[in-house]
C-alpha cells in the first residue's frame, strides 16, 4: 500500500495544531516507510530489523537497528494493524466497537497496559471497500490528539526496494 | 668412615632376612595387610581436585588476593556465547531456549538479558535521580545548556521531532528533559558496561555486529575444581547439541572450560605417558633384570604406593594432585628394589651378610631422598606439602619392602638379564683427567648460564591453552570487550566508607586512563554524602532567581517556535522536588541486580566494591604512584598475583634447595665423617641440578614449581647413585652396583622422563627437568666420580686411603 497523508497533531504543549504532509509506503509483512515532506524533511523506514531515520535533507540518514528503538517498534505495530485494517492483529489489542457504518467507522479502546496508560481511544474510518483506512484518529488520555488523513491510496502496486 | 663402625648401627635386615626365611607367609600376610589398609585409608579419604592445594597458605596477603581473585564478576559465573550468520531474532530465540534447559544443581540465575531495563520507568526514575548523580563536571555542560541560543536550538530540534512519529510518542520525555540533561547521565553510566562492546537489543545480550547473543549463568561450582567442572561442561555440551541447530555455533567461556581442558589433556597425557614408561620400563628390566625376581622390583613402587595412603589419614581433605604425583614420585623408589636385586648372591647362606653390606648405602640413600622431601615439607603450598608427606611415607614403605619382604624374592636362578654378562666396573680411569676437565668445564658453563634464569610463579603458565580455547578467547575478546582486567576494591566496614573509597579511585582513574579503559560504578552509585553534596549544587545551580530567568528564556524561545507557556512545566516541577538518593536497593528493583552484585561484594565484614582496569604494566605504574596513597584500596590482578607468587617461591625455593643440598651433604657425610667422599658422593646431585638449571637459563625457560620441585628431587635422586658408588669404590665391594646405578636411573629415566611427551606444560616441565637431571647424573656416577676418586687417590698419601675405606 502506499498513499499521502496529512497529520495534524493538538498537544497542550504546542499553541497550535501542528500540521504535516508526507507519503506513506507499507509492503507486507514487515516494510515501512513513513516520510514527512512538510514543513520539513523527516521520517523513518524499517525493513525487518533494520531501520533508518532522519530529520532533514543535510544529513545521511541514521541507521539502526528496530529493536534498539522501543518507541518505534510499538508504533509500527500499530500503525501496520491499522492501515492494513488487520482485525486479528487488532482485536489482541483493543476493544474494538463499530461507530458508524457509512463511511465504516470503527472505535478501539486498548487493552494492554502500557498503551491503556496513554492512549484513550483510536478511531479508525475505513474506505467504502474496507480494503484499507482512510483515517486515524488517536486521544490521548492527557487530551492530546492527533489525526492522520489517508488520500491517493494505491493498493497491491509494486512499491521500489529503495523506498524502505 | 670404618667399616665395622658403619655396619653396627645399622645391621638388624640381615639378622631379620635369617628370622623371617622360615616364615615368609607371615611376612607376606604384614606387608599385604599394610598394603591394604593403606588402600583403604586413601580410598576413604576426603579427596578433592582443588588447585588451591598449590596456592601458598602461609602467606596472609597471597591467600587474600588468591580469594580476592575468586571474586572477579566472571570468575563464578558461566557464558555461552552463541553465533551464526542468522537472522538477530532466531539467535535470540535459540538462547532462550538454551537458557531454559540450563537448570541447577549446575545452574542457577541463567539470563539472555538485562530484563526490562531502560523502560518507561526507569527513564522516569534516572530523571529524578539526576541530581544526586550529575557528576561535578557535567555541571558546566549543564551551564552552557542553558544559554538563550541552546535554548532555542533546542526548541526548534524539539518540535522538529514532534513532527515524526517517534518524536511524538517522546513528548512527555520532552516535557520533562527538555535540556537532554538524561543523555549527561547516560554518558555516566557507560563506565558501568561490563563488556564494551555489549548492547541491549529485545532485552537481550547483543554484540555490536548483532551476530553474537549471550546468556550469562551462575554456578555453585567451584571454577577450580577439575571433577565439578567436567560433570558441568559435559552437561553444558550435551544441552547445547539439544538446544542448538546448525548453522549456529555455541562456545563456552568460563574458569570450568580451562580447568576441564587441562584435567582432560592430563588424563590423555597420563596414558600415553603411563604406556610409554611401562614399555621402557619392560625392556630395561627385559635388558637387565629379565627374571620373576624383576617382576617383584616393579611391585615395590605400588605397594609403597598403597601403604603411603596412610598419610590421608592424617589430613582432613587430600588433594588429587598430591595422589597423581605421589605416585609419579614413588616411582624412583624402585631404585631399592634395584640395589638389592644386584647385590644378592643367589646363595641362600650369604644373603644376610650381603643384605647387612647392602643396607648402609640403601639406607642412606633412601635418607637422601626423604631429606629432601623433609625440606619440602616447609613449601608454603600445602599440596607441595602433602606431597612431601605422601612421599616422605611411601620411601620409608619401599625402603622397609625391599630391605625385608623382597629379599625372600630373589634367587640366583632368576637372574638372566642379556647383560647379566657384562660387568660394569666403576674404577678409576686412565682418562680421568680429560673426564674431570669436561666435568669442570660442563658445570662451569652451567653456572654461566644459570644466571640468565628466571622464576615464574604464575600458575596460568602451567595451564594447558587448547587451539580451540584459544580462539575462543581471542574472538570473545574482540566481540565483547573486557578481558585481561585488573582489579581495584574499594575497601569499607560498610557500604557508604566502601563507597567513598571508591569516588576518590574513580576520580584518580578518570584523569589517567581512557575511559572505556574503566569499569566502575561510582558514576551509577555514589556515596549518600556525595549524593547529598551534589543535590545541595544542584539546588544551587537552580535558584529561585535562575528558575525565573530560564522560565522567562523558555516562554520566549518556546513562544517563537511554537510551544504553549506550559509546555515544559513538568521540568520545572520536578526541579521543586525533594530528588531520592540511589541505593544499591533501588538500582536492584530497577533491574541492575546483577551488575550491582557482580561489582558490590560483601564478607567477613568488609565491604568491597570492584573496579575494572586493564591487567597492564601502566595500571600497576599507576599503582604505585598514586592509587596506593588511597586508604582502603587494594588491588589485585593475575600478573600481579603471580609476580607475588613468583616473589615468595622464589624466596622459598633458593633455601629449599640450599637446605636439601646441605641435608643431602650431612647425611653423606655422616655416612663416610669424610669430606671428600661425601663431596664425590654429591657430584651426581649437584651436576644434574646444575645441568638443569643452566639449561634452562640457557634456553630462556622460566623455572616453574615443577622444575623446582623436580631439581629437588633429582638432588635426592642423584645422591643416592653417588653414595652407592663412593660405597663401591671405598668399600671394595664386589656389588654390581654400576649396573644397579644404570638401572635405576634408566627407570627413573623412562618413568619420569616420559614425562617429555605430556602436551600439559606442568607435565612436560618434570619431564624435561628428569631427562636432563638423570641423564646428566648417570654419567656423573658412573664415570666422573671414579675419575675424581681415581684423581685424587694419586694426590693422598698412602696411608690416608688404607684408613678411608668403607
Amino acid at each position: 500500500m502506499s498513499s499521502a497523508f496529512e497529520q495534524e497533531r493538538r498537544t497542550a504543549m504546542l499553541k497550535d495544531a501542528m500540521i504535516s504532509k508526507g507519503r506513506f509506503f507499507f509492503a507486507k509483512p514487515d516494510k515501512i516507510c513513513w516520510e514527512t515532506l512538510e514543513p520539513i524533511s523527516a521520517g523513518f523506514s524499517v525493513k525487518a530489523q533494520d531501520a533508518k531515520r532522519w530529520q532533514g535533507t543535510s544529513e545521511p540518514p541514521e541507521k539502526f537497528a528496530l529493536s534498539e528503538a522501543p518507541f518505534l517498534q510499538v508504533l509500527i505495530q500499530q500503525i501496520i494493524a491499522w492501515t492494513s485494517a488487520d482485525f486479528s492483529s487488532l482485536k489482541e489489542r483493543y476493544d474494538l466497537k463499530v461507530t458508524s457504518e457509512d463511511p465504516v467507522t470503527m472505535g478501539l479502546v486498548p487493552l494492554l497496559a502500557g498503551e491503556r496508560d496513554y492512549v484513550n481511544q483510536v478511531t479508525l474510518i475505513f474506505s467504502p471497500d474496507l480494503a484499507y483506512v482512510t483515517s486515524v484518529k488517536i486521544q490521548e488520555k492527557n487530551g492530546d490528539e492527533i489525526v492522520i488523513r489517508f488520500s491517493n491510496a494505491v493498493i497491491n502496486e509494486p512499491i521500489a526496494d529503495e523506498r524502505f | 668412615m670404618n667399616d665395622s663402625n658403619a655396619m653396627s648401627f645399622i645391621k638388624p635386615f640381615g639378622t631379620l632376612y635369617n628370622l623371617l626365611s622360615p616364615r615368609r607367609k607371615i611376612l607376606y600376610s604384614i606387608t599385604l595387610l599394610f598394603v591394604m589398609l593403606g588402600a583403604l585409608a586413601m580410598a576413604f579419604s576426603d579427596i578433592h581436585e582443588d588447585i588451591q592445594f598449590m596456592i601458598p597458605d602461609r602467606d596472609a596477603v597471597v591467600g587474600e588476593e588468591f580469594s580476592l581473585l575468586q571474586d572477579s564478576p566472571f570468575a563464578k559465573k558461566v557464558v555461552i556465547n552463541l553465533r551464526g550468520d542468522v537472522e538477530l531474532g532466531q539467535l535470540m530465540a535459540v538462547a532462550d531456549a538454551l537458557a531454559i534447559s540450563m537448570k541447577p544443581p549446575y545452574f542457577t540465575s541463567v539470563t539472555t538479558g538485562p530484563g526490562n531495563l531502560f523502560g518507561a520507568e526507569f527513564f522516569s526514575w534516572m530523571l529524578s535521580s539526576i541530581p544526586g548523580l550529575l557528576a561535578d563536571d557535567n555541571f558546566e555542560k549543564l551551564s552552557a545548556k542553558v544559554t538563550s541560543e541552546q535554548i532555542r536550538e533546542r526548541m526548534k530540534a524539539i518540535y522538529q521531532q514532534l513532527i515524526t512519529p517517534e518524536g511524538w510518542m517522546k513528548k512527555e520525555l520532552f516535557r520533562n528533559d527538555f535540556l537532554n540533561l538524561s543523555s549527561l547521565l547516560f554518558e555516566q553510566l557507560r563506565f558501568a558496561n561490563l563488556l564494551s562492546g555489549m548492547r541491549i537489543e529485545n532485552q537481550h545480550f547483543v554484540s555490536q555486529d548483532r551476530k553474537n547473543v549471550l546468556i550469562i549463568a551462575e554456578t555453585p561450582i567451584n571454577g577450580t575444581d577439575s571433577r565439578g567442572s567436567a560433570e558441568l561442561i559435559s552437561q553444558l555440551d550435551g544441552l547445547i547439541q539439544t538446544a542448538v541447530p546448525q548453522p549456529i555455533e555455541a562456545f563456552v567461556m568460563a574458569p570450568h572450560r580451562y580447568t576441564n581442558a587441562n584435567a582432560t589433556a592430563i588424563k590423555k597425557d597420563v596414558f600415553v605417558v603411563m604406556c610409554s614408561s611401562f614399555i621402557g620400563i619392560v625392556i630395561i628390566i627385559a635388558l637387565f633384570l629379565f627374571s620373576w625376581a624383576g617382576l617383584f622390583v616393579l611391585l615395590v613402587p605400588v605397594l609403597a604406593l598403597s601403604i603411603a595412603g596412610f598419610v590421608c589419614l592424617f589430613y582432613d581433605h587430600f588433594s588429587a594432585i598430591t595422589i597423581g604425583f605421589g605416585s609419579v614420585l614413588l616411582g624412583v623408589t624402585i631404585d631399592y628394589a634395584v640395589h638389592i636385586y644386584f647385590a644378592l648372591p643367589g646363595d641362600e647362606s650369604k644373603k644376610a651378610a650381603v643384605l647387612d653390606e647392602v643396607t648402609i648405602p640403601v639406607v642412606f640413600g633412601a635418607l637422601t631422598t626423604v631429606a629432601c622431601f623433609v625440606v619440602l615439607l616447609f613449601s608454603p603450598l600445602p599440596g607441595l606439602r602433602q606431597v612431601s608427606s605422601f612421599s616422605i611415607v611411601g620411601i620409608c614403605a619401599a625402603l622397609l619392602i625391599s630391605l625385608i619382604t623382597f629379599p625372600h624374592f630373589i634367587g640366583i636362578s632368576s637372574r638372566r638379564g642379556v647383560f647379566q654378562k657384562q660387568a660394569l666396573g666403576a674404577h678409576p680411569h686412565k682418562s680421568g683427567k680429560v673426564i674431570v676437565f669436561f666435568w669442570v668445564c660442563l658445570i662451569l658453563v652451567c653456572v654461566w648460564k644459570a644466571q640468565g634464569v628466571t622464576f615464574d610463579g604464575d600458575m596460568r603458565s602451567l595451564n594447558l591453552m587448547t587451539p580451540d580455547l584459544k580462539a575462543d578467547e581471542a574472538y570473545f575478546q574482540k566481540t565483547w570487550g573486557g578481558g585481561g582486567t585488573a582489579m581495584l576494591f574499594a575497601e569499607g566496614i560498610d557500604l557508604d566508607q566502601a563507597l567513598e573509597v571508591n569516588e576518590r579511585l574513580f576520580g584518580q582513574l578518570t584523569s589517567r586512563l581512557p575511559a572505556d579503559q574503566i569499569v566502575s560504578i561510582a558514576p551509577l552509585l555514589p556515596s549518600a554524602s556525595k549524593q547529598h553534596k551534589r543535590q545541595t549544587r544542584w539546588q544551587d545551580f537552580w535558584s529561585v532567581e535562575k528558575i525565573s530567568q530560564l522560565k522567562a528564556l523558555m516562554e520566549q524561545e518556546g513562544a517563537d517556535a511554537g510551544f504553549s507557556k506550559d509546555a515544559f512545566s513538568p521540568f520545572f516541577d520536578g526541579l521543586g522536588r525533594q530528588p531520592p538518593i540511589v541505593t544499591a536497593d533501588i538500582l536492584r528493583s530497577k533491574g541492575l541486580g546483577d551488575m550491582i552484585d557482580g561489582m558490590i561484594i560483601q564478607k567477613n565484614g568488609v565491604v568491597r566494591i570492584l573496579t575494572l582496569v586493564p591487567d597492564n604494566a601502566e595500571v600497576s605504574d599507576l599503582y604505585q604512584s598514586d592509587l596506593k596513597k588511597i586508604q582502603g584500596l587494594r588491588f589485585v590482578s593475575q600478573t600481579r598475583f603471580g609476580d607475588h607468587l613468583s616473589h615468595i617461591m622464589g624466596k622459598d625455593i633458593f633455601w629449599m634447595i640450599l637446605g636439601a643440598v646441605i641435608l643431602n651433604f650431612a647425611l653423606v657425610y655422616l655416612l663416610y665423617k669424610n669430606v671428600i667422599n661425601s663431596l664425590l658422593a654429591m657430584v651426581p646431585g649437584v651436576t644434574g641440578m646444575f645441568v638443569v638449571i643452566g639449561f634452562m637459563g640457557w634456553r630462556g625457560v622460566p623455572l616453574n614449581i615443577f622444575h623446582i620441585l623436580s631439581a629437588i628431587l633429582i638432588v635426592g635422586l642423584a645422591v643416592d647413585y653417588g653414595i652407592f658408588i663412593v660405597c663401591k669404590l671405598t668399600g671394595g665391594y664386589t656389588h654390581e652396583t654400576e649396573k644397579a646405578v644404570l638401572v635405576s636411573g634408566l627407570t627413573t629415566m623412562a618413568g619420569f622422563g616420559a614425562l617429555i611427551l605430556a602436551r600439559h606444560p606442568a607435565m612436560h616441565s618434570i619431564g624435561i627437568a628428569v631427562m636432563l637431571g638423570i641423564g646428566a647424573a648417570i654419567p656423573a656416577s658412573l664415570v666422573v666420580i671414579p675419575a675424581l676418586f681415581g684423581w685424587i687417590q694419586k694426590y693422598r698419601p698412602s696411608s690416608y686411603n688404607e684408613n678411608d675405606r668403607l
